[in-house]
């Protein structure tokens, strides 16, 4: 499970995160819906302990990130959204190199390693050195990364990003896969035809803040729309009105002072 | 995961990662291996040159030849050069068979007579290195007749050539007894061995070791590689340690081929003159040849030099690791290394220049510049076995806090996720 309270990420004078709070149990795919440059990659980048929040903290599987970092990492896998691989090592040494690294070791990795290039399709270009591979190619080695150590959470930030049509069908009949598991799966994505045919739940993201979460079709209803492309743009479109409001609010307060 | 096995783990990957880029590898051994093949092949030709002189000799045409006879025999007695007949048409081919025309003026006799100061004419066709060595030749047998001259000259006045040069100078080389090395009297073969110290460090510079580096640190996050990394519960300062020590074996094992070629020639020029005498001689004399003349320790002074240099390439490496693991591309990293390549050489330089022959001890216990003078020093035979070992331990000192910097810096969010997409 992952469970994010009051996530806040500030650099310098710019507040990338302000208030993130949600839950995603195991066995659900959660999604973290919103436009580019919503704060969705810094939040997932804070739960996967590569970045400290600011203020607020979240657990996975009820390890800390700020104080339990070793633990969750442990329990935590990430797929990057713009993740490369070494170009003179092959996709099964990419996967022992990482394995190694989270402490696996023996026939056991290697057991693991096999099952992932087999689910994953990566049988072909197993053995091949990742100099040259497609983006398809990267994504799945990528994928299997983050999968090797089998963790029970999983975060996967624009998961079909830059794919074909196979790739992509092959990342999503995999990540529903790992929903049969039992695995607590968070995805980022700005594509809602995504979150609508995988997520369980979903949270739309809006400069940095969650403006409203639930299941698509609450969203739909909620909004009294058509599907939830609709019902996005409702929401974003609401919060934008808001802001225009505040700060046409605070400006006529300042002329009035002065 | 422990410190230890995160280091192993890290260090096999980057090796093999390492052995396999042909590229860097190229970069990394060819300056060792091409330049001094370069020199060889230079050395030999001249060589091939020098014996083909020694067969023929240049040939040489005096113009006006009749007027100085005994310039003429100088010309046939000595080896380098020898006379031609004069060409058939002057004014269209003025060399004929010669390399070189030597022009006398058509009054040299007279001239000579009334004690005048004779100008002769050095006539040459191109800038080949055939007529650069033909030149010197015909120079040195026109200033041996030169002195044959003045040696007439000062006869006829009742002097000695000794009234010529009232002085002489001797020249004699003080060892230090405490040297490290030893002693060494004859001392000569030292005056080549100094190329080491700009060898030995900019080799560090241009033989790939900071190109490793970048590879290795601004290199994971150009290819987006090291956030893969950073979610693993890998040991941060065991990642920094496994990178570091893959960059220095390798920035070893280039320097160390410098060295050795530094040392082979150093031990080949002093031998030179002993080789050329003997008439025939087996491997194992040539090599006992060349370890005695060379001055009495050879390996005494590779493995002084290799005991300073191994914790100046830690520290050199460990604090470009430490700027490069902040940097967010490679043009941020490429800005430092500029400043180090053109700083590094200069500041040696002045290094050696500017302090004075005998230091305090205190001098090499200073970080970067304790080093640099250490080995001037260890070359000019005056560095003392108490100044190695206060530049090792303190060289060692400033190793261990440089990649303790570089695992600081690589273990904070302000330096990792700077250049993150």
């Amino acid at each position: 499970m992952i469970q994010a309270t009051q996530l806040a990420k500030r650099f310098k004078k710019f507040d990338a995160v302000k208030d993130v709070t949600f839950t995603a149990y195991p066995g659900e795919v959660f999604g973290l819906l919103g436009p580019n440059g919503a704060g969705k990659t810094t939040t997932l980048r804070m739960l996967a302990t590569v970045i400290s929040p600011t203020s607020g903290t979240a657990t996975v599987s009820g390890y800390d990130i700020r104080t339990q970092k070793n633990a969750v990492r442990s329990h935590l896998g990430i797929l990057v959204e713009s993740a490369g691989l070494y170009a003179h090592s092959t996709t099964r040494e990419h996967l022992r190199y990482i394995g190694n690294l989270h402490g696996l070791n023996g026939n056991g990795l290697e057991q693991r390693i096999d099952e992932l290039i087999e689910t994953l399709d990566m049988i072909e270009f197993a053995d091949r050195q990742a100099q040259g591979f497609s983006r398809g190619m990267v994504r799945k080695v990528v994928m299997a990364m983050a999968l090797v150590h089998n963790p029970t959470n999983i975060i996967l930030d624009e998961p079909t990003q830059g794919l074909d049509v196979v790739s992509t069908r092959a990342v999503r009949d995999t990540i529903r896969r790992f929903r049969e598991e039992g695995r607590c799966v968070v995805i980022s994505t700005h594509h809602m035809d995504e979150v609508e045919r995988l997520c369980d739940r979903v949270a739309i993201v809006h400069r940095g803040e969650i403006l409203e979460q639930g299941t698509p079709q609450e969203l739909i209803t909620r909004y009294q729309a058509n599907n939830l492309e609709t019902a996005f743009v409702e929401i974003i479109g609401a919060q934008a009105l808001l802001e225009e409001a505040e700060r046409e609010a605070t400006t006529s307060r300042t002329r009035k002072r002065s | 995961m422990r410190l230890g096995q995160v280091y192993h783990i890290v260090l096999r990957k980057e090796l093999r990662e390492l052995l396999r880029d042909k590229g860097s590898l190229f970069w990394l051994f060819a300056p060792p291996i091409i330049l001094p093949g370069l020199a060889l092949c230079a050395g030999l030709f001249i060589g091939a040159q020098a014996l083909r002189i020694a067969d023929e000799g240049f040939p040489v045409w005096v113009e006006n030849g009749d007027q100085a006879p005994a310039l003429l025999d100088k010309f046939e007695d000595d080896d380098a050069t020898y006379l031609v007949d004069p060409p058939s048409n002057p004014d269209e081919d003025p060399f004929g068979d010669a390399l070189i025309v030597v022009r006398l003026p058509d009054d040299f006799a007279l001239q000579l007579e009334t004690e005048e100061a004779v100008a002769v004419e050095l006539i040459t066709r191109d800038n080949a290195m055939i007529t650069f060595l033909a030149r010197g030749a015909v120079r040195g047998v026109l200033d041996r007749y030169g002195d044959d001259l003045v040696d007439q000259r000062l006869e006829a006045e009742g002097l000695s050539r000794d009234w010529l040069n009232p002085i002489t100078v001797g020249e004699r080389k003080q060892t230090s007894t405490e040297s490290v090395v030893g002693d060494n009297e004859d001392g000569d073969s030292n005056i080549l061995a100094t190329i080491f110290l700009p060898l030995a460090v900019t080799s560090w510079l241009i033989g790939g070791g900071m190109g490793l580096i970048l590879d290795t640190t601004v290199g994971e996050k150009e290819r987006q590689t090291i956030e893969n990394l950073l979610v693993t519960p890998a040991s941060r300062a065991g990642i920094v340690l496994g990178k570091l020590t893959v960059v220095f074996i390798a920035s070893l094992a280039v320097m160390s081929l410098w060295m050795l070629e530094g040392v082979a020639l150093n031990a080949l020029s002093a031998a030179g003159p002993e080789l050329m005498d003997a008439d025939s001689l087996s491997p194992t004399e040539t090599l006992d040849i060349i370890l005695t003349s060379s001055g009495n320790s050879v390996i005494a002074l590779v493995l002084a030099l290799m005991v300073l240099i191994i914790p100046f390439i830690v520290t050199l490496n460990g604090l470009v690791m430490a700027w490069c693991a902040r940097a967010a591309n490679y043009r941020e990293a490429n800005l430092f290394m500029v400043l180090m390549q053109l700083g590094l050489p200069a500041s040696i330089l002045l290094t050696i220049f500017s302090l004075p022959t005998e230091v305090g001890l205190g001098v090499y216990a200073t970080p970067f510049f304790g080093t640099i003078v250490a080995i001037r020093d260890l070359f000019s035979n005056t560095l003392s076995t108490t100044g190695l070992l206060v530049n090792v331990i303190s060289g060692t000192v400033y190793a261990v806090l440089s990649v303790m910097l570089a695992a600081w810096i690589f273990n904070k969010e302000w330096s990792l996720t700077r250049g993150l997409q």
